[in-house]
């Protein structure tokens, strides 16, 4: 009779130790599961394909998973390498209305000077006058499209090179410096001359000339343009601030978008994209633009540059 | 056509106080599109804190609807709430929160791993390249300046992976100078983990460096709302206008 109860017993002992040994391999193997899963979406949501581990053969729970893992990743792959291909399309379309274009735009300027040396009648001058201008505006619109195209679709390289700010700024002042002029306008400059930050020269040159183009534009003769550079503790600061009409708040945000133009200016030359040119610029370089006015009292546009 | 994460409709948030009846939001409808980085201004008491608290799920609306990367938020428990801010929100606050007898790297991956996931270690140290925090990962809270303090608590915003970051007044303890080298590795940041930002602040400079800007006054949108330059080809806006115009009587 012990007997019996002693062999029971033991039996049940072994049936328990054996339920609670598989669940406890059961827990291990869902456990590892789901941090197999996990890992695998962390490569999916990053963009790298997945590798197939080994056990895509063996007879696990990731073992049945894992061979899907890698199609779906692949498949994501696959499309991300299509739209570069669409995206390079792109480009050769914009590089291709880019040049084919300039060739007739020129001509048309070369014959126009040919024109202009011809005697012709006082109402035909200033038509020719009219059509020069015309001409002029075309050929700085499909530039700027073009450029315009070229950054947002990225295909545009930024070369970041650790260079000297100060020549930047020099670079774009010096393309701005004949229309501040004519219009008797006081150019200043404090920057460390020695401050070299990592940067794109031509584009940040050009993002800064933008600046520049409008608060010359906006600023009424003999008024003033400063240009201060502040290295902060992450980006590098430069802020070009004029004597100019200012900007109403509710319209401080507009001016960085596409084609707006000032409401009382169409008078004016330009079509309306520097600054939405500079902003992409800058978001291209992991910087930003931001400004600050009051109308009356001047503009300041502020240029953040990521310097390391 | 642009994909949105969240929307809401006619969102109200009614509260009595001292007597008075409050609506701290009298009918919302408006529209954050995916990767969108979006600034919400408005003067303290607009209701624009409300709204980023009901977006986040720490606040349920008395009436209205809010939809969250697909979810309504509207008929979830206590507990299916506290998982999905736990997934899918980031938030920053005015003050950073973080565990002073921590280092910032183990502050960053905390809520990873309270909440039982792997920690994938590798986009931490992206994240931290990315927020100039890699020299102070193994770093005190305490030993760090507001600002990187901020950023650390970035860092652990992003560190779940979440759809979209809510950042109320982030830079509201931090000097103009901080306060720029924060946001603007905030944007530099979601554009590289691809999250969609949205931003509350009193302060117009700050504003600016969203998409878009929002305008909010007396728990309604503003008529108007300023466009920024959009990341993608859209030229106008799915952001319908002020439609809180029929609610107010009901």
């Amino acid at each position: 009779m012990d007997w019996f109860l002693i062999v029971t017993t033991a039996a049940a002992l072994a049936v328990t130790a054996a339920a609670l040994w598989n669940m406890h391999r059961m827990k291990k193997e869902v456990f590892l599961f789901s941090d197999q899963i996990e890992q695998a979406l962390d490569y999916i949501i990053e963009g790298k394909e997945f590798q197939e581990t080994l056990e895509s053969t063996s007879d696990t729970l990731w073992g049945k998973c894992s061979e899907r893992f890698h199609r779906v990743s692949h498949i994501h792959v696959q499309k991300e390498a299509a739209v570069l291909k669409e995206k390079q399309q792109i480009k050769e379309l914009i590089s291709n209305i880019s040049h084919q274009t300039r060739t007739p735009v020129a001509n048309i300027k070369l014959y126009m000077e040919f024109l202009q040396e011809e005697p012709l009648s006082e109402q035909g001058g200033e038509f020719l006058t009219h059509l020069c201008s015309q001409v002029e505006k075309l050929d700085f619109l499909l530039q700027s499209m073009v450029k315009m195209s070229r950054l947002e679709t990225g295909t545009i390289q930024i070369k970041k090179e650790r260079t000297n700010l100060n020549e930047t700024i020099a670079g774009a002042l010096g393309e701005i410096v004949p229309a501040a002029a004519r219009k008797q306008l006081t150019l200043s400059v404090s920057c460390d001359e020695g401050l070299n930050i990592i940067h794109d020269r031509k584009w940040t040159e050009e993002a800064i000339f933008n600046v520049l183009d409008n608060a010359v534009k906006y600023t009424a003769p003999e008024g003033s343009i400063t240009i201060t550079v502040v290295p902060q503790e992450i980006y590098t600061r430069i802020s070009i601030k004029d004597t100019g009409k200012g900007i109403p708040l509710e319209r401080q945000a507009e001016i960085f978008s596409r084609f707006y133009r000032e409401p009382e200016i169409h008078d004016q030359s330009g079509i309306g994209i520097g600054l939405y040119l500079s902003r992409k610029i800058l978001e291209l370089q992991d910087g930003y633009i931001e400004v600050r006015s009051h109308p009356g009292l001047g503009s300041e546009f502020c240029i953040y540059l990521q310097g390391d | 056509m642009d994909s949105w994460i969240v929307q809401t409709k006619g969102l109200k948030k009614y509260y009595e106080y001292g007597g008075n009846l409050v609506k701290a939001l009298d009918g919302v409808d408006f529209t954050v599109r995916e990767q969108e980085f979006l600034s919400i201004i408005g003067k303290s008491g607009s209701g624009k804190s409300t709204l980023l608290h009901m977006i986040g799920g720490l606040d349920t609306p008395t009436a209205g609807e809010i939809i969250v990367d697909g979810r309504r938020l509207m008929g979830m428990t206590k507990d299916e709430l506290t998982i999905f801010r736990r997934r899918k929100v980031g938030f920053i606050f005015q003050s950073y929160n973080l565990v002073p007898d921590l280092t910032i790297y183990e502050n960053i991956t905390l809520p990873v791993e309270l909440d039982g996931r792997h920690v994938d270690m590798q986009f931490i140290d992206e994240i931290l390249e990315v927020l100039k925090l890699t020299e102070k990962r193994n770093a005190l809270p305490g030993m760090l300046s507001g600002g990187q303090q901020q950023r650390a608590a970035i860092a652990r915003a992003l560190a779940s992976k979440p759809a979209i970051i809510l950042a109320d007044e982030p830079t509201g303890n931090l000097d103009t100078a901080s306060s720029h080298d924060v946001l603007g590795l905030l944007k530099a940041a979601a554009k590289q983990f691809q999250q969609t930002i949205i931003l509350i602040t009193h302060d117009h400079d700050i504003a600016q460096l969203a998409d878009r800007i929002v305008r909010i006054e007396d728990g309604r949108l503003a008529k108007e709302q300023i466009l920024m330059v959009q990341n993608r080809s859209s030229t106008s806006t799915d952001l319908s206008a002020s439609g809180g115009d029929g609610y107010a009587e009901k």
